[in-house]
This record gives C-alpha cells, sequence and structure tokens, in this order.
C-alpha cells in the first residue's frame, strides 16, 4: 500500500543542510498496524506528514497504491484527502467553531455526500463511540477524551483506507489513552491500516510492527 | 446545505470575533453612507438642465457678456423667427407682489417672450402653451408658487398685483422645475415692460440685459442655422464678436458677466468628489483586507484542518468571498438605515435632501452593481487566496510566507495615513484662507448693516424713511446705493480721462454711504447733501483706479463716464474690496445721484441688533405697508460668495474626520491581532525584566514608523494641491511649515491612541497568564 525509497527530507539554511530524515525505506502493506518510535526530534511527526501528503520529501520516492505520489495533481492529493486518509492529531485539532456533530460531518460535506445520508453516517459514529448526547456541543466544552472521540469519529466516519495517528494520547491520562488505543485496534481489525507515531511503549505494542527512528535514519524495524 | 454551513461558522466567528467584525461592517457602512451620499450629490449636479426637451438644439447667445439688447431678439424673431425661434429673459429679483392686498416676496421673476414655449417645450399643468405669455400683464406661476400665493385655491384667471400697481392675470400653471439654470418659478410675459418701463423698451438697440435663448431647426445642421443668425446679428449692424454656447454646457461653465440669474455647478468640484468618494471606498477595501489578513493567523487552523477532511482550495476561496460578501451586503443595509435617519440632519448640511429613491435608476443600479461587484475582488479575493493557502505546516513554521504579506499591510497602511494627513493638511490650509479671510481689513465695515430693498412704494418717500430710521437710537446711519457689496458689480465701458478710455466699476451712491460703510476718503472730499450741485456732476473714485490709470492729480479732473454725464472727480476713496477676496480690487466710480438707486443700507448698533430691526419692521409697515418686509444682512450677502469654496472646505472637513476614523479604526483592529501574536513573546520580555514604557515601546515603534512615512510622502502633495485651490483667491494667506507639522503630530497623536488601546492592555497583564497556555 505504501513505499517509500530512498526519502530524505532537509532544510537548508546558509551555511549547513540540516537533515530530519535520511534515506528512509519502508513499506507498509494494507491491513498492517504500524508504530513509530523515537526520541524527540528524529522526524517521526514530518515522516507521518510526508505520508500524508502534508509535506513532501526532499529527495525519494513515494507510491500509494502504485501511484507516484511526487507527481500527483492538487485535484488528485485533495481526492486522496477525501476517500483514502484520516487524521488524528495529539492536541484533537476540531474546528472551535463547529459542534460535535459538525466536526464529524465535515469531511462527508467535502466529500460531496448527500445530506440524508450524511445524517445516517454521522449518526452511526456518534451511536458507536456513545457521544449522541454530547453532539450539539463544542470541543470547548468537551474532556480530552471526548475530544479525542469525536476526532476519532472525524478521522474514520468517511471510511478511509490509511489512519494517520499523530501521538493520539499524548494528551491523555492513561486509561483514557488505553481505551483510544483499543479502539484504534478494533479498527484495525476491521481492515483499516493505521499509522501511528507514539512515546508510549505500553501503547506501542496495540501494534503489529514497530519501526525506530533515531537521528532521522531507522534504527530497527520488527514485527511483533 | 453547504451554503447553510458556511453561513453558521460565519455567524459563529462573528460572534468570537466581536470587536473586530463591529470594526470591520461599522468601517464599511460609514464608508458606504459616505460614497452613496456624494453619487447622490453628483446625481442631483447632473440633473441641471438634463431633462429639457430638445436641449441639444438650444443655444444662448453669448458676445463676452451673456446678456443682449433687446433689439437683438426682436430682430431675430422679424427676420427669421420661422425657423429660428427665439426668447428673451428679463430677470427681476426680490419683486413685491400682492394678492388680495397681502404682500409676498417674489425672489426671482422673470420676463419671456411668448416664444418661451416653443424654445423651452415645458409641460403646463393648467393653461395654454401658445396663449399663455401673449397678452401684457399675463403671468405663469410654478405650482409651488401658486400654491404659495393661493394655498388650495385654484390659481388660474386669478389677479397678482405687481409692485402695489399693476394687475397680472395668472394665465397658466407650470411644473415646477427645480433643476434648471435659470429660475422659472414666475413668468411674466414680455410685453408687459413695454407698459411697465416705456414704449420702445423692448426694440433698444443698446442696453444690454436680455439673456436671449434660440432653438434651432430640426432639419439644418445646428452649424448652418447657428451661422445664419450670427450672420443676421452682422447684417443688422452688431460688431461684437458673438457665439452661441450650448445650452447644455451653461451649468457647469464658468461665470461670465451680465449672466444675471444664471446658477453654475463646478465640474471640478464634482470630479474631487468622486475622487474622494474611489478614495474613499479604497481606504475601507484597504481596512477590510488588512483586518481579514490579520484575522487569518486565528483562522489558519481552521483552514487546514478543513484541507485535511478533503477541502479544496476553490471551497474555501468560495467560502472566505461569501464571507466577504456578507459583510459587504451587511454594511449596505446598514448605511442604507443611517442615511434613512439621518436625513434631516444631512439636508440642513449640504443643503439637499438624500432621496434613495432617486439612486435607484437603471443606471445607477448598474453603477452600484458593478460598484459592489468590483469592491467584493478588491477586498474579497486578495484575503481569500491568502486565507486558503493555509497550510497545518506553512500555519506552524513557514514564517518567511508570512512577512511578504505584512509587506502589503504596511504598504496598505501608509497609503490610509498618507490619505488622512492629506485630508487634514488640506482642511487646515483652507481653514487657514477663511480665518485670513475674515481677519483681513476689506476697506469698510460688513458687519451689522441690513439691507432692504426699495420698491416702488418706498421709493416715492426714500428721505422720510431715512428721516425717521435716524431718529431711533438704535440705528446709526442709513445710506441708499444701487448695489451691494458681494453681489456682481456692473462692469461697464468706458469713462474717458485724461483722454484714455478706461473700464471701471460702478455704483450709485448717496452722501451717506461712505458714512454708513465705513470707507475713508484719502484725498479730496465726500459728496455733499448740503451742496445740491453735487448731484450727477460730481465723482469719487478709488485708489486702484488712480493707479492702473496712471492719474498724477485726480482730484478736479473732469471725466466723462459711460453715462455720459460729464462731471468733476471731487475725491479719493481708499480702497475696499466690493468684490469678495477671489477677486483683485479693480477700478470703482462712484456716482452721486438719486436715480436707480435700488438698496438702503442702514448700519445698527451693535448691541441692539434685535431692537434696531424691530424698530426697521413698524417703519416699514407704516411708509409701505403693500410689500413683504425682507431684509438680509451684509455679511450674510458678502460671505455667500465664498459658498462653493465654504462648501469644499465643509466637505473637506467632514472627509478627513472619516478617513482619521478609518485609518484610526484600521490600526485599532491591526494591533490587536499583533499583540495578540505577541502576547507570549510580551510575556518572556517581562519576566526578563522589560518594563511597560519598553513593551509599549516595542509595540508601537512599527505603527509609528509608517505614520512617519506616510507623512513625509503626504506633506509636498498636499502643498502642491493646496497651492492650486489657493490660486482661486486674489488674496491668501501664506502656507506656514506650522500647518503640515500639526497634521503630522495630529495624526501621531491618532495613531498612538488608537494603537495604545491594545498594546496598553497587553504590556501591563500579568506575564504569567500569557504564558499558562504554552
Amino acid at each position: 500500500m505504501i513505499t517509500l525509497k530512498h526519502i530524505f527530507k532537509y532544510y537548508d539554511s546558509k551555511f549547513q543542510r540540516t537533515f530530519v530524515l535520511k534515506d528512509i525505506d519502508i513499506q507498509i502493506a494494507e491491513g498492517e498496524f504500524v508504530t513509530i518510535m523515537g526520541p524527540s526530534g528524529a522526524g517521526k511527526s514530518t515522516l507521518l506528514n510526508i505520508v500524508g501528503m502534508i509535506d513532501e520529501p526532499s529527495e525519494g520516492e513515494y507510491f500509494f497504491f502504485d501511484r507516484a505520489v511526487q507527481s500527483i495533481s492538487e485535484k488528485q492529493r485533495v481526492d486522496f484527502h477525501r476517500n483514502y486518509v484520516g487524521f488524528i492529531f495529539q492536541a484533537f485539532h476540531l474546528i472551535e467553531e463547529m459542534t460535535v456533530y459538525e466536526n464529524i460531518e465535515t469531511p462527508l460535506v467535502y466529500k460531496g455526500v448527500k445530506s440524508s445520508l450524511r445524517k445516517g453516517m454521522v449518526a452511526d459514529m456518534l451511536d458507536r463511540f456513545n457521544i449522541v448526547a454530547k453532539k450539539d456541543l463544542f470541543p470547548a466544552q468537551l474532556s480530552g477524551g471526548q475530544q479525542q472521540l469525536v476526532g476519532i469519529a472525524r478521522a474514520i466516519v468517511g471510511k478511509p483506507k490509511l489512519l494517520l495517528a499523530d501521538e493520539p494520547t499524548g494528551n491523555l491520562h492513561t486509561d483514557q489513552g488505553r481505551e483510544i488505543m483499543e479502539l484504534l485496534k478494533q479498527l484495525n481489525h476491521e481492515g483499516i491500516t493505521i499509522l501511528q507515531v507514539t512515546h508510549n511503549k505500553e501503547f506501542s505494542m496495540y501494534g503489529s510492527r514497530i519501526i525506530r527512528l533515531v537521528d532521522g535514519m531507522i534504527s530497527s524495524d520488527e514485527r511483533i | 446545505m453547504f451554503l447553510s454551513g458556511i453561513l453558521k461558522i460565519i455567524l459563529r466567528n462573528f460572534k468570537k470575533n466581536i470587536t473586530t467584525t463591529l470594526i470591520k461592517i461599522g468601517g464599511l457602512a460609514i464608508s458606504i453612507t459616505a460614497v452613496i451620499i456624494i453619487w447622490l450629490y453628483v446625481i442631483n449636479e447632473n440633473k441641471y438642465d438634463s431633462n429639457v426637451p430638445d436641449r441639444e438644439r438650444i443655444f444662448r447667445l453669448d458676445a463676452f457678456w451673456a446678456s443682449m439688447p433687446s433689439f437683438l431678439g426682436h430682430a431675430i424673431m422679424q427676420n427669421i423667427g420661422n425657423e429660428v425661434k427665439a426668447t428673451r429673459l428679463n430677470f427681476w429679483e426680490d419683486v413685491g407682489v400682492q394678492v388680495n392686498n397681502i404682500p409676498f416676496n417674489i425672489k426671482e421673476m422673470v420676463f419671456v417672450d411668448s416664444t418661451f414655449f416653443s424654445v423651452f417645450q415645458f409641460d403646463l399643468s393648467e393653461g395654454n402653451v401658445k396663449e399663455a405669455l401673449i397678452r401684457p400683464f399675463s403671468l405663469v406661476l410654478s405650482e409651488s408658487v401658486a400654491r404659495r400665493l393661493f394655498g388650495n385655491e385654484d390659481a388660474l384667471g386669478k389677479i397678482v398685483r405687481f409692485q402695489n400697481q399693476y394687475d397680472f392675470t395668472v394665465t397658466a400653471i407650470m411644473k415646477d422645475n427645480p433643476f434648471l439654470h435659470f429660475r422659472t418659478d414666475v413668468l411674466a410675459s414680455m410685453e408687459s415692460l413695454e407698459k411697465i418701463r416705456y414704449k420702445g423698451v423692448l426694440k433698444e438697440y443698446d442696453g444690454w440685459s436680455y439673456p436671449t435663448y434660440l432653438l434651432l431647426p430640426k432639419n439644418i445642421s445646428t452649424a448652418v442655422s447657428g451661422k445664419s443668425v450670427l450672420d443676421l446679428l452682422k447684417k443688422v449692424g452688431y460688431k461684437e464678436n458673438f457665439n452661441l454656447k450650448p445650452f447644455s454646457e451653461i451649468y457647469y461653465s464658468h461665470e461670465i458677466e451680465n449672466e444675471s440669474n444664471t446658477r453654475h455647478g463646478n465640474k471640478l468640484y464634482n470630479k474631487i468628489l468622486i475622487a474622494v468618494s474611489v478614495f474613499i471606498l479604497l481606504l475601507a477595501a484597504i481596512n477590510f483586507i488588512n483586518l481579514t489578513i490579520a484575522n487569518a493567523f486565528s483562522r489558519s487552523k481552521e483552514v487546514s484542518l478543513k484541507k485535511l477532511q478533503g477541502a479544496s482550495r476553490a471551497q474555501l476561496i468560495f467560502q472566505f468571498l461569501f464571507e466577504t460578501i456578507l459583510f459587504i451586503f451587511i454594511s449596505i443595509g446598514i448605511s442604507l438605515l443611517i442615511i434613512w435617519f439621518f436625513n434631516p440632519g444631512m439636508t440642513s448640511l449640504t443643503g439637499f435632501s438624500v432621496k434613495i429613491g432617486d439612486f435607484f435608476t437603471r443606471q445607477n443600479l448598474w453603477v452600484f452593481t458593478i460598484g459592489v461587484l468590483v469592491f467584493i475582488i478588491i477586498s474579497g479575493i486578495y484575503p481569500s487566496l491568502y486565507i486558503s493557502s493555509y497550510t497545518i505546516n506553512s500555519g506552524k513554521k513557514s514564517s518567511s510566507n508570512r512577512t511578504n504579506h505584512t509587506g502589503v499591510r504596511n504598504g496598505l497602511i501608509i497609503f490610509q495615513n498618507l490619505v488622512s494627513i492629506l485630508l487634514i493638511c488640506s482642511t487646515l490650509i483652507a481653514n487657514q484662507q477663511f480665518r485670513y479671510m475674515s481677519k483681513k481689513d476689506l476697506g469698510f465695515n460688513k458687519n451689522d448693516i441690513v439691507n432692504l430693498k426699495i420698491n416702488s412704494q418706498l421709493s416715492g418717500h426714500l428721505e422720510l424713511f431715512k428721516e425717521k430710521l435716524l431718529k431711533y437710537p438704535e440705528i446709526s446711519a442709513v445710506s441708499f446705493s444701487s448695489r451691494l457689496p458681494g453681489n456682481y458689480w456692473g462692469s461697464w465701458c468706458c469713462v474717458n480721462i485724461e483722454g484714455k478710455e478706461n473700464k471701471y466699476f460702478n455704483n450709485y451712491v448717496d452722501a451717506d454711504y461712505l458714512k454708513t460703510m465705513n470707507i475713508n476718503i484719502k484725498e479730496g472730499r465726500n459728496f455733499s447733501s448740503e451742496n445740491p450741485a453735487d448731484i450727477k456732476t460730481t465723482y469719487l473714485i478709488n485708489e486702484t483706479a488712480i493707479k492702473l490709470y496712471d492719474l498724477k492729480n485726480p482730484v478736479g479732473q473732469v471725466i466723462l463716464p459711460g453715462n455720459g454725464i460729464k462731471g468733476q472727480i471731487i475725491g479719493v476713496i481708499k480702497d475696499f474690496h466690493y468684490r469678495g477676496l477671489n477677486y483683485e480690487l479693480s477700478p470703482l466710480l462712484l456716482f452721486y445721484t438719486p436715480d436707480y438707486l435700488r438698496f438702503i443700507n442702514i448700519r445698527l448698533d451693535k448691541k441692539s441688533i434685535p431692537a434696531g430691526l424691530a424698530k426697521l419692521k413698524a417703519t416699514w409697515d407704516e411708509l409701505c405697508p403693500a410689500f413683504a418686509f425682507e431684509y438680509s444682512f451684509l455679511n450674510e450677502t458678502y460671505d455667500l460668495q465664498y459658498k462653493s469654496e465654504k462648501l469644499f472646505e465643509s466637505l473637506l472637513f467632514s472627509f478627513a474626520l472619516l478617513a482619521i476614523f478609518i485609518a484610526g479604526i484600521g490600526l485599532f483592529g491591526l494591533s490587536i491581532y499583533s499583540t495578540e501574536r505577541r502576547t507570549k513573546e510580551i510575556g518572556i520580555r517581562k519576566i526578563n525584566g522589560a518594563r511597560i514604557s519598553q513593551v509599549l515601546f516595542l509595540l508601537n515603534r512599527n505603527f509609528l514608523k509608517w505614520v512617519t512615512i506616510a507623512f513625509i510622502i503626504a506633506c509636498p502633495i498636499s502643498w502642491y494641491v493646496m497651492q492650486k485651490w489657493l490660486q482661486s483667491f486674489a488674496y491668501k494667506t501664506d502656507l506656514s511649515i506650522w500647518v503640515f507639522i500639526f497634521a503630522g503630530i495630529l495624526a501621531f497623536i491618532i495613531a498612538l491612541i488608537s494603537v495604545s488601546w491594545q498594546s496598553w492592555r497587553a504590556a501591563t497583564r500579568n506575564p504569567v497568564e500569557a504564558l499558562r497556555y504554552e
């Protein structure tokens, strides 16, 4: 599903080149649950952003389902965001001016799903995560765990093939974190490919494969 | 569904950023109000002379002045009357009339030929176009005058007594015609003049006092038929250089001599006003752009998240454009409310009533729609493009991206302040000029003088009237004259002095004129009422005439003025500005004669003006009951000649206020964001020991830099522009450097206030608060 070949990411300043990622080679198949670990500044988030097509590599090739990402158009990229990928963030990143319901609905609106269909899909999500009662509240009125539930609901409502999670439990208590991780595991069982970044050893064990990054390079890649 | 979603978000954003939302809408609404008023004013001005049928074939005969001898119109009607329709006009001001013994004053009355309605094909609401003006003593009233004189009664066929002597019959009622360069409130048949003045007055070869209008035939080109008219004039013996001035050009053309009551607009002012309105819109658009872009920082998260959810850039641009459009329409709605609410006040301020209805003609709607579209494009496209370009990453780090846009923003801020400093400078200079004019010694004292107009009933016992008035202690001097300072004084050709012919202005006065007006004698003596031999044989001359005519010993010279009566100069008077300070002083002769006197000048005691006026009215009603008591103050009459300059100044002043206001709220709004963004930096600096004053300096420094740059650019521009404006005055104030310095300081203070509002709050805040959220 995802093939990264010789990916480099660096920033040039006047006198030196700062490398964030160096020569990354990764293959991820459909249905995997991959955890990326590593110390701060190792380039975990950058790697995730490149996979999510928010950032571009400085060098190297990236294939998503055999399509070369470096040469896709703006339109295809929007299409990718609409149909193939969902994002979950450490800081939840819900749109503060929107209610829970509207936040979950947003991807469907942009996808062009009909209003009547949308209602049902959002209602399913609310049901599944037990947040029906909260649907008219604004993000600021929810606890962190609840916000992240909404974040996940928003990420998967459009039935993406790939879920990218950047430290999804970073801002949560351990209990809330476990709950979220259980949920991710379940989603993985339902067939969604998941790529998560985390610092937490315990939570890394929920996945099927751990890739360790140090100073922008892969130091280990093991299956559990 | 998509739209209603956007609408919801927009409204929530409005609420969240309520201050800036109000600033945006308020600034926009006020600017739009100003622009609509300006447009309505210009639309109003352009209505003049625009709805006269066949106007492109109507011309006025002009020589070097606009009034013609009566014979000239007569000759045209006699010789080529079949092809060319001609009508002469003869204007009378402040005519006293009586209806059922109740006196009324008619401000302007005009005697016209029976052909008037074939040249100007106006609609009559009653009466017959062909017959209305044929017989002597026929009168055509406008609907509003008819209502004033007769109330709800039908005026047709009723009698109006003219100057308590002649009975006129109302033969027709015409629709009001307020947008014409001459007033047509009351038309009287020309033939009446033969009875009122003397026989043959309508066939006089000389006596230039009849503006003459022609309607050239339809089937021949106006150049050809116009030439046949001019040929005819040559054939009947006139040597003057005549030309045909197109009717539609008269209103906006420059005033020429002897134009009687022709009203003029000023196309330059229209242009300036339109330019100003465009500027105001630009300022408002700039504010809008600046505030939206500044706001973009806080919207960046929403934008980048939506992008991740699969929003295309086009969808986001659409969202922000929609928001802009919403803002604009709300503002337009509010400005219409403002206009509706403040209309009465505005009418008294600008002298014209704003009718929104006037605005909605098809043509204006086009202009309006295009204007709104352009405004949306200017103020909407750039911010929408800018905001929608955010991605998660650019929101986080790429600071290089943002600095480019601060460049644009700073440029816009500089431009705004430039405009407001320009307007402040110009207003101050205009104000200085008016102060200079009111302080300048005019050579006579225009204060505390009341003017009355002499009428047929009063003219019989002028001396008695004067005698009675002088008995009251409130009245210190009374004199008669044929002209008032500030009005146009007829220019004559020529007076023969020492064998040379010279042009001059004149005034017929009595012996008390100099005393009443406080005009000083430089040499020789005044006219003497004790010496009847002075009458009609002696003249006073002013200093300028001495200088221009180059006279060595003026007193005692025998001269021959244009009236053909030889006489002696008995004195030289000090120059006085009988025309406004926009004119150079010119040669003047004062004639001592009881003929042609038209005005009474009465000097009242400064302390008892109301009492003096009461005495005046009582004496008037006693001696002159058939005429309404109408008076005017000389200083007001005199200041009327600066009307358009005054209007210009007050417009400048209001636009300066507006520009300051817009620039001020622009700065205020920007400072909200820039301090918000620097909250953390301020906190850190304070923890590290920065004083409040240092933080304030840090925050205000940039804004003040822009104002300084704007000031440096604005000074030379306003100096140039106002130099031009001052050229319309013959006597003008010096441009002092203090005006510019003062304007600069003022702009600085305003900028400082609008910026400090926010920066003070930021600087005094507890740093812990600012850093807690990190």
